[in-house]
């Protein structure tokens, strides 16, 4: 009873810790915390447009559910009581409006804007531009007057006209809608980072809610999609998963010892090790790192449920005296514990952020559990635990198969080479922890709206802005041929909003000087019917042009361009960088090699094939390490172990468990890094059942009791990562399927080519190799 | 300028100016919308534009042949001569009154010959209709 209650306040000190670290832990749920860190300016442009870049603030609402005119009246109005909302910057829904704020500022710039003052100014232009300015005096009415009086050419509505989204598609009603009628699309700009929970998660609350004021919402379905909808929904979702996993998985293991050991002082007991690890695991990483990725600790939880097996090895052989079962697991268990700290150091080294806290978490963690558990068996009670049932000890009698894991090994990896190319999975996607159908609506949404799915881009980078943008204006040269050439449809670009100050000062001097202006003014409106001295609010702009300043980019700061301008260019430690970004390429190649061809200032980047790039080199250094630390492994276990034979016998059950999971894992759409730390948790727990299980077999009733603790380590871990695999997270469900098909499978191989037991008792090979 | 002037029932206008240059104009429920030749479409609500605001409601009105709106947004004065008939409306509502001194819709039988506005700043908009061709 005095155990009971020492071990319950020991268990409860522990738990008390654990908590108390959590609370003061700040989570981050970014979501990119398992994307590699970039290791190209090509790269940067994925990471950065997945962590905090304006296309990553960006939300998409989408409205559906009626005819087009409902969902055109309803996408008016939100787009009218959106922008009411905190921290949402801007509200667009395609509607073109002549009445827009948006006119301002343009209006200011007008005269740096238009691309090429000369040919504007030009006799024939200047009596179309005023023809057209009469229609537009007549069907929209008196108000435009003014506007028409200050830009007879018409260079504001050109430049917006530019401005819209190339593909947007404007339905029926001059609004966008998807392209299959069903949608009305509205796009949200948020000031905030997609991954600033609270902010974001109040703007998704308050969208809700303006939706649901909107008297036809019933009929309606509201759909919202990006990036920072994504981090809210998974924050929640990480949250409740959290909470109903970990009780399911902690009743699961309780109830698994309860059944085994049949007294509450042994599970206390056995959750000790478990709580230390979690608490040196969690010191460990608040030591090491400001912000904790809240999927690193889902993850990591999970791992260290690996550390209830050291207890339940402590346990199984305790037969009277703790220090003497201790002394007798030691061996195994040190050196199951260290190979898993040389895998878990080798995810350590990784340079993405999520997964080498992972690593430090894992590693310090499982360490500490193991040392704790050898530390237990002084204390534990004297009263022997339970042994084995009868079922188990019958077990220990059935014939071994000791060549079967190798042949799975063989079988496994002919087949593993086989599959070459198609055995990994090279999607950035599968990385992510939003779920794949709300990531392919999303990228349909916004590739059909041009706004923010962006594949194909030229990307020009320099020190100074001003060369940065020239060299835009060069790029965007050749594009117009292109264009010409059928190579390419259309694109976005920053300088049409900020131009070159080259740029700007040839369009200065281009513009005719005032006094001609007005004369061409004056001739044209008596051929057009304008009546004199109309346009004279133009020829004054003109006269104050010699003194304005050109345009920068800050001038578009607080205007409706303003994300336009910020996602266009960005000015970044090394200098600036303006993107490009093109649509309606037919055939990528042709273009990318044209471009060359023409010398242009930069190359055509495909950012699905960069990505794919990355996931392959992210890949191969995991792997690298991994590699580096199975040899380090089978180094280690040479050198305790004395012999190649037991070595190649310990190996061989986690292999082929490994190499069985990995290729059913590659049929089933390709290994990806998830996978992988999956398949590392089985070899990891696989190389400790075969530890067990060639070492810890001296005599009939040692057998019996190492089997006994494998069998009740793969229950518990192996049950805790099914509960896993039920998870609504993707990344999570992925990870708990491989780990427990992997986990059954290597304690069945461990156990079939279990070391032979002689039929009488003798001394324990574990203890007398000591 | 020239063009067509089409209405779709039950409220919608579209005028379709050929020349100088082809632009259209459509008016439906609170929205104008203009589109030229290129592709362009602006809009902007009908509110912005009282005179287009009240020749919608007068067009619309004596194309559904319902004189309700009429009376209500309207003093109407109506002559019957020999060469045909004239209906000369005063907006009511000062909003419209501010910028429309009044509305002239004049015809002989069944058919609208001519439309006009004539604006508080003293600015005349005619527009003669003729059947089509």
């Amino acid at each position: 009873m005095k155990g009971t209650l020492g071990a319950l306040l020991l268990a409860l000190l522990l738990l008390a810790g654990v908590a108390a670290l959590l609370a003061q832990m700040e989570l981050d749920f970014r979501l990119d915390a398992l994307l590699p860190e970039p290791a190209t300016a090509e790269q940067a442009l994925i990471t950065d447009r997945l962590g905090d870049s304006p296309a990553a603030r960006m939300i998409l609402v989408a409205v559906g559910g009626s005819d087009a005119r409902t969902l055109a009246h309803a996408s008016d109005v939100l787009a009218e009581r959106l922008p009411r909302i905190d921290h949402v910057a801007r509200v667009d829904n395609g509607r073109f409006d002549l009445d827009s704020e948006a006119w301002g500022p343009l209006m200011e710039k007008r005269l740096f804007l238009a691309p090429d003052p000369a040919r504007l100014t030009d006799r024939e232009n200047v009596v179309r531009a005023l023809e057209e300015r009469l229609v537009e005096l007549s069907l929209a009415g008196s108000w435009v007057e003014p506007l028409i009086r200050r830009d007879p050419l018409g260079i504001v509505a050109d430049a917006t006209q530019d401005l819209v989204p190339a593909a947007a598609p404007v339905g029926e009603e001059g609004l966008w809608f998807s392209r299959d009628g069903r949608y009305a699309l509205l796009v949200v700009d948020t000031d905030v980072a997609a991954f600033d929970l609270e902010a974001q998660g109040a703007i998704v609350g308050a969208i809700h809610e303006a939706f649901e004021s909107l008297p036809e919402s019933a009929d309606l379905e509201l759909v919202l999609t990006g990036p920072p909808v994504f981090a809210v929904e998974n924050a929640n979702r990480a949250r409740a998963d959290g909470r109903r996993l970990s009780l399911l998985a902690g009743a699961w293991i309780l109830l698994v010892l309860l059944v085994a050991w049949r007294r509450l002082a042994l599970v206390l007991a056995g959750a000790v090790p478990l709580l230390g690890g979690v608490l040196v695991g969690l010191v460990a990483l608040s030591a090491g790192y400001p912000a904790i990725h809240g999927l690193t600790l889902a993850f990591g939880f999970t791992l260290l449920g690996v550390a209830i097996d050291y207890p339940v090895h402590l346990v199984a052989h305790h037969e009277g005296d703790g220090r003497r079962a201790a002394r007798r697991i030691a061996l195994p268990l040190l050196l199951g514990a260290a190979s898993s700290l040389l895998a878990y150091g080798a995810i350590w080294l990784s340079t993405s952020p999520g997964l080498a806290q992972l690593g430090a978490f894992s590693a310090v963690g499982l360490l500490g559990a193991a040392l704790i558990t050898l530390g237990l068996g002084p204390w534990l009670p004297p009263r022997p635990a339970p042994g084995p049932p009868a079922l188990v000890r019958r077990l220990v009698r059935l014939p071994r198969l000791p060549w079967l894991p190798g042949l799975l090994l063989l079988a496994s990896a002919i087949g593993l080479a086989a599959m070459g190319g198609r055995l990994w999975s090279d999607d950035l996607a599968a990385l992510s922890p939003v779920e794949g159908d709300r990531l392919a609506l999303d990228q349909r949404l916004r590739s059909e709206l041009g706004a923010g799915e962006v594949r194909y881009l030229v990307a020009v980078q320099d020190r100074e802005l001003e060369t940065v943008l020239r060299r835009t204006e060069a790029l965007e040269e050749l594009l117009a041929e292109a264009r010409a050439d059928g190579l390419v449809g259309s694109w976005q670009s920053v300088v049409r909003l900020v131009p070159s100050q080259t740029a700007q000062e040839a369009r200065r001097a281009a513009w005719p000087d005032p006094d001609t202006m007005a004369h061409l003014l004056e001739r044209a409106s008596a051929d057009v019917g304008f009546r004199a001295g109309a346009f004279e609010p133009f020829v004054e702009d003109l006269r104050r042009l010699e003194a304005q300043p050109p345009v920068g980019p800050e001038d578009w700061r607080s205007t409706p361009f303003a994300s336009l301008v910020e996602t266009l260019l960005e000015r970044r430690e090394e200098g600036w960088r303006s993107l490009v970004v093109l649509a309606g390429i037919a055939d990528p190649e042709a273009l990318a090699s044209w471009l060359e061809r023409r010398q242009a200032p930069a190359s055509l980047l495909d950012l699905k094939a960069v990505s794919e790039r990355m996931v392959r080199g992210y890949r191969r250094e995991v792997l690298a390490s991994l590699g580096v630390a199975l040899l380090l492994i089978v180094g280690l276990l040479m050198m305790r172990l004395r012999s190649a034979r037991t070595c190649w016998a310990v190996l061989q059950p986690p292999l082929a468990a490994v190499a069985l999971v990995a290729l059913l894992t590659a049929l089933a759409g390709g290994i990806s890094i998830v996978h992988l730390v999956g398949l590392i948790l089985v070899a990891g727990i696989g190389l400790d059942y075969a530890l067990f299980l060639q070492r810890l077999m001296g005599d009939r009733e040692v057998a019996a009791r190492t089997l006994w603790a494998v069998a009740l380590c793969a229950a518990s871990t192996g049950g805790v990562f099914l509960i896993l695999a039920s998870s609504s997270i993707g990344l999570l469900a992925d990870l708990g399927a491989t780990a427990s098909t992997g986990i059954l499978l290597a304690a069945t191989l461990a156990w079939l080519s279990r070391k032979d037991t002689p039929a009488g008792s003798g001394p324990w090979v574990g203890e007398a190799g000591r | 300028m020239r063009g067509r002037l089409l209405y779709l029932p039950p409220d919608r206008l579209e005028k379709h100016v050929e020349h100088p240059r082809q632009v259209s104009q459509v008016i439906a429920g609170d929205r104008v919308r203009v589109r030229t030749a290129d592709g362009r479409e602006r809009s902007f609500a009908l509110s912005r534009a009282p005179e287009l605001e009240a020749l919608s409601t007068v067009l619309l009105a004596v194309l559904q042949g319902d004189p309700e709106p009429l009376r209500r947004q309207f003093e109407i004065d109506l002559e019957e001569g020999e060469e045909g008939w004239s209906l000369r409306l005063h907006p009511i509502a000062e909003r419209l009154a501010e910028r429309v001194t009044w509305l002239r819709l004049s015809g002989a039988g069944d058919s609208i010959r001519r439309f006009e506005v004539l604006l508080a700043d003293g600015e005349r908009i005619s527009t003669e209709l003729d059947a089509l061709p």
